[in-house]
C-alpha cells in the first residue's frame, strides 16, 4: 500500500485545524500585541456549545454550528470588554495581559469541566457516519473536506476584508501603531472589539471542527492553542497569512516526521520546528524583521 | 460585684469551650478518614468520576453500619506532580488514616511519598513496583501482562500471525506489549504515542502498510474512540482489540460498523445488585465505568471496615486486608501477596454485542 497520499491527506487535515487557530490568533495578536492564551479555550467553548445544542437539545447541525460560533464570539468579546480593555486602559504590560488571559482560559476550562464533566465526547450525532472521498490511496471524510475548505475560505475572506475594506485598513492601522491610529480618529477599542469577535468566532469554529473530526474534552483548547501558536510563530507572528502557511508546514512536518520515526515524537517535532525558527528566522516565514 | 459576675461568666464560657473542644477532638479521633487520589479532570476523568460513585456508596453504607468514615478526594489528573501534592495535603493537613490511589503516574509518585509513613495504601493501577516500597501497600486492577497474553492467545487461535500495537507510553503499555510478545514474538509492529494524542491516522496507516492483521490498542477511552474513528475513516477492516471498560454501550453502538471481529478484555462484570446500588448514588451521567465504581466501592469498604475493627492500628489493618474475603459482586478473589486477584474477562463482538469468548 502506498502510504504517501494518506500522509498528505492527514497533513492537510491537521494543517487546516491548526490554520484556523493560527490565523485567528494572529489576527488578535496583530491588533493587541499580546499573547492571548484565552484564545484556546474558545475552541472548547465552540465544541461544547455544538455538543449541547446538537446532542443534548437535538438542534440541527446548522443551528449547532452557528450557536457555537456565536457563543465563542460572545465569550471572546466578553474577555476583551471585561478583562483586557480595562487592563489596557490602566497601561498594563503585555505580561499582565498574558497572565490575565491564562486566568480566563483556566476559569472557563474549569467551568466547562463542571458543566459537562471531563469525559471525552464525540459530535457524531451532528455528523453521523460521514462519507469519504478517495484521493488515490488516501481517504478523506466529508467533514475533513469541509474543514479544509473552511480554512481556505476563511483565509480568502480575511484577505478580502483586511485589504479591500475600510475596516481592514483600520485593523492594519491599529496593528501598525494603536496610538497613531487613535490620533487619526480611529476608534481603536471598537476595532479591537470586532477583531476579538471575528477571531473568537473562528476559534469556536475550529473547536466544532475538531469535535466533529476527533471529539471534545475540556482540555482540547490547550492542545489546539499550542499547535496554533507554534504555527503562528513559524508563519510570522501577527500575520494572518503567515499563520496559514505555518499551520500547513507544521501539519506536513508532523505527519511526514512520524512516518519515519515513532508517533511519540509528534509534539517534539512541532517544538523542534519552533526552536529552529526562533533561532534562525525569529520573524517567521512572512513576518517582518524588526529594524 | 460587677467584676465577680464578669469573671463568673468568663469562667462558664471557658469551661463550655473546653468541653466543646474535647468533644470535637473525641469525634475527630473516632472518625475514619480515607484519602483518595484519582483523576477527576483530563483524559481519564471518566474513571475518576465513576470511582466517586463507588466511594460515595461505600461511605454511605459504612456510615449506616455505624462506622464514622469520611472520604476526602483529591484530583490527580494523570499528572504525578498534582497527585503528589494532593497526597501531601491529605496526609499533612487532613490527617488521613489510609489511602486509595488510582492510575499509574499517580501511584508511582504517591507511593514514593508514602513509603515511610505508617499508612495503608491500595493502589488501583497496573505497576507492581510500588509494592516493594512498603509492606503497607496493596495493588488492585488487572494483571496487564497476563491479560494481554491471554488475549494474544485467543488471537493466535484464530489464525492471526502479525499484530499491530498502538502503545501508550505508560507502564501498562509496556506490560501489555510484553504479554503480546510472549505469544507473537517478533511478529508485532509497535507504534508508540504519548497520552493526550487523539489523531492516529498516520500511525494506523503505517500499521496497515506493514501488513498487520489485528490492531491492539489497550488505552483510555478518548484514545480508543479516536483510533476506532480513524480506522473507520481509513477503511481498515482488521479486528480491533481494546479494553472492555472503554466500550460502553454507546460506544459500541456508534462504532458497530468497525467492531467486526473485535475483542475486548477487562475486569469481570459487576453484579446487577451492586450496579443497582451504585445507580442509587450516581448523579448525571457520571457512572461511566462500572468497574471503576465497583473497585472503589470494594476497597473503600474494605479499608473502612478494617480501620474500624483495628482501631486504626496499621499492622492489624494490613492483616485484615490480606484476609479480605472474595466478593462476587466485583469478581474479587482476595489478595495474594498483597495483589488483588481477578479473572480477566475476554469478550468478542457477536451479533451486535460483546459476549464472552467461547475459545
Amino acid at each position: 500500500m502506498d502510504i504517501v497520499p494518506q500522509l498528505i491527506v492527514n497533513s492537510l487535515i491537521a494543517g487546516s485545524l491548526y490554520a484556523l487557530v493560527a490565523m485567528s490568533f494572529n489576527l488578535i495578536f496583530g491588533a493587541t500585541k499580546f499573547f492571548n492564551l484565552s484564545h484556546g479555550v474558545l475552541a472548547a467553548v465552540g465544541g461544547y456549545t455544538a455538543f449541547f445544542l446538537g446532542t443534548t437539545l437535538g438542534a440541527p447541525v446548522s443551528v449547532a454550528v452557528a450557536g457555537a460560533v456565536i457563543a465563542a464570539a460572545a465569550i471572546g468579546y466578553g474577555f476583551e470588554f471585561f478583562i483586557f480593555r480595562p487592563l489596557r486602559k490602566r497601561k498594563a504590560s503585555n505580561l499582565v495581559l498574558l497572565v490575565a488571559s491564562l486566568g480566563a482560559f483556566t476559569a472557563v476550562e474549569a467551568i466547562i469541566a463542571i458543566l459537562f464533566t471531563s469525559q471525552f465526547r464525540t459530535l457524531s450525532s451532528l455528523t453521523g457516519t460521514p462519507g469519504v472521498v478517495h484521493l488515490g490511496t488516501g481517504v478523506m471524510t466529508y467533514v475533513q473536506v469541509v474543514i479544509l475548505a473552511s480554512a481556505v475560505a476563511i483565509l480568502i475572506l480575511l484577505w478580502l476584508v483586511l485589504t479591500r475594506t475600510s475596516f481592514g485598513k483600520a485593523v492594519r492601522a491599529v496593528s501598525d501603531d494603536e496610538e497613531v491610529a487613535k490620533i487619526v480618529g480611529i476608534n481603536t477599542n471598537k476595532i479591537i472589539g470586532i477583531v476579538f469577535i471575528v477571531g473568537s468566532a473562528i476559534a469556536g469554529l475550529a473547536g466544532v471542527f475538531a469535535g466533529m473530526d476527533t471529539g471534545i474534552e475540556p482540555r482540547m483548547g490547550f492542545v489546539l492553542l499550542l499547535k496554533g501558536v507554534i504555527a503562528a510563530i513559524v508563519g510570522g507572528i501577527g500575520s494572518v497569512y503567515g499563520g496559514f502557511l505555518g499551520a500547513f508546514l507544521l501539519g506536513f512536518a508532523e505527519n511526514f516526521g512520524i512516518w519515519y520515526i515513532s508517533g511519540e515524537w509528534k509534539d517534539a517535532i512541532a517544538f523542534a520546528i519552533l526552536i529552529i525558527f526562533l533561532l534562525v528566522r525569529p520573524q517567521g516565514i512572512l513576518g517582518k524583521k524588526k529594524t | 460585684m460587677k467584676t465577680k459576675v464578669i469573671f463568673g461568666l468568663l469562667a462558664i464560657v471557658a469551661v463550655a469551650l473546653l468541653i466543646g473542644t474535647s468533644d470535637k477532638e473525641a469525634d475527630s479521633e473516632s472518625e475514619i478518614k480515607i484519602g483518595v487520589v484519582t483523576p477527576l479532570t483530563g483524559g481519564a476523568a471518566y474513571w475518576g468520576e465513576s470511582s466517586l460513585v463507588g466511594i460515595r456508596l461505600a461511605e454511605q453504607e459504612l456510615q449506616e453500619k455505624g462506622i464514622p468514615v469520611r472520604v476526602i478526594v483529591e484530583d490527580g489528573e494523570l499528572d504525578p506532580k498534582l497527585a503528589l501534592s494532593g497526597a501531601q495535603k491529605l496526609v499533612n493537613i487532613d490527617g488521613i488514616d489510609a489511602m486509595y490511589t488510582e492510575f499509574n503516574p499517580a501511584v508511582i509518585a504517591v507511593s514514593s511519598f508514602l513509603q515511610d509513613k505508617d499508612l495503608i495504601q491500595i493502589c488501583n493501577a497496573t505497576p507492581v513496583s510500588p509494592l516493594a516500597l512498603s509492606e503497607n501497600f496493596f495493588k488492585t486492577y488487572l494483571d496487564y501482562e497476563e491479560s494481554c497474553e491471554q488475549v494474544a492467545n485467543v488471537l493466535q487461535g484464530r489464525g492471526h500471525t502479525k499484530v499491530g500495537v498502538l502503545k501508550m507510553n505508560l507502564e501498562h503499555g509496556d506490560l501489555c506489549l510484553k504479554g503480546i510478545r510472549n505469544v507473537f514474538g517478533d511478529n508485532v509492529v509497535v507504534e508508540n504515542y504519548n497520552t493526550g494524542i487523539v489523531d492516529f491516522r498516520t500511525p494506523l496507516a503505517k500499521l496497515e502498510a506493514s501488513g498487520v492483521q489485528v490492531i491492539f490498542h489497550a488505552a483510555f477511552q478518548a484514545e480508543t474512540l479516536a483510533s476506532l474513528r480513524n480506522m473507520r475513516e481509513l477503511g481498515m477492516s482488521q479486528p480491533f482489540v481494546g479494553l472492555a471498560e472503554t466500550m460502553t454501550p454507546g460506544v459500541a453502538e456508534e462504532f458497530e460498523d468497525v467492531l467486526e471481529g473485535a475483542v475486548v478484555f477487562g475486569l469481570p462484570t459487576v453484579s446487577p445488585d451492586l450496579l443497582a446500588r451504585l445507580n442509587t448514588v450516581a448523579v448525571d451521567e457520571k457512572l461511566v465505568d462500572q468497574n471503576a465504581a465497583a473497585l472503589a466501592y470494594l476497597h473503600i469498604t474494605q479499608l473502612g471496615e478494617a480501620l474500624s475493627e483495628c482501631k486504626k492500628e496499621t499492622a492489624c489493618v494490613r492483616e485484615k486486608l490480606k484476609q479480605s474475603p472474595a466478593n462476587a459482586g466485583v469478581g474479587f478473589q482476595g489478595f495474594t501477596d498483597r495483589i488483588a486477584g481477578f479473572d480477566t474477562l475476554i469478550q468478542e463482538w457477536k451479533d451486535g454485542q460483546f459476549v464472552p469468548v467461547s475459545e
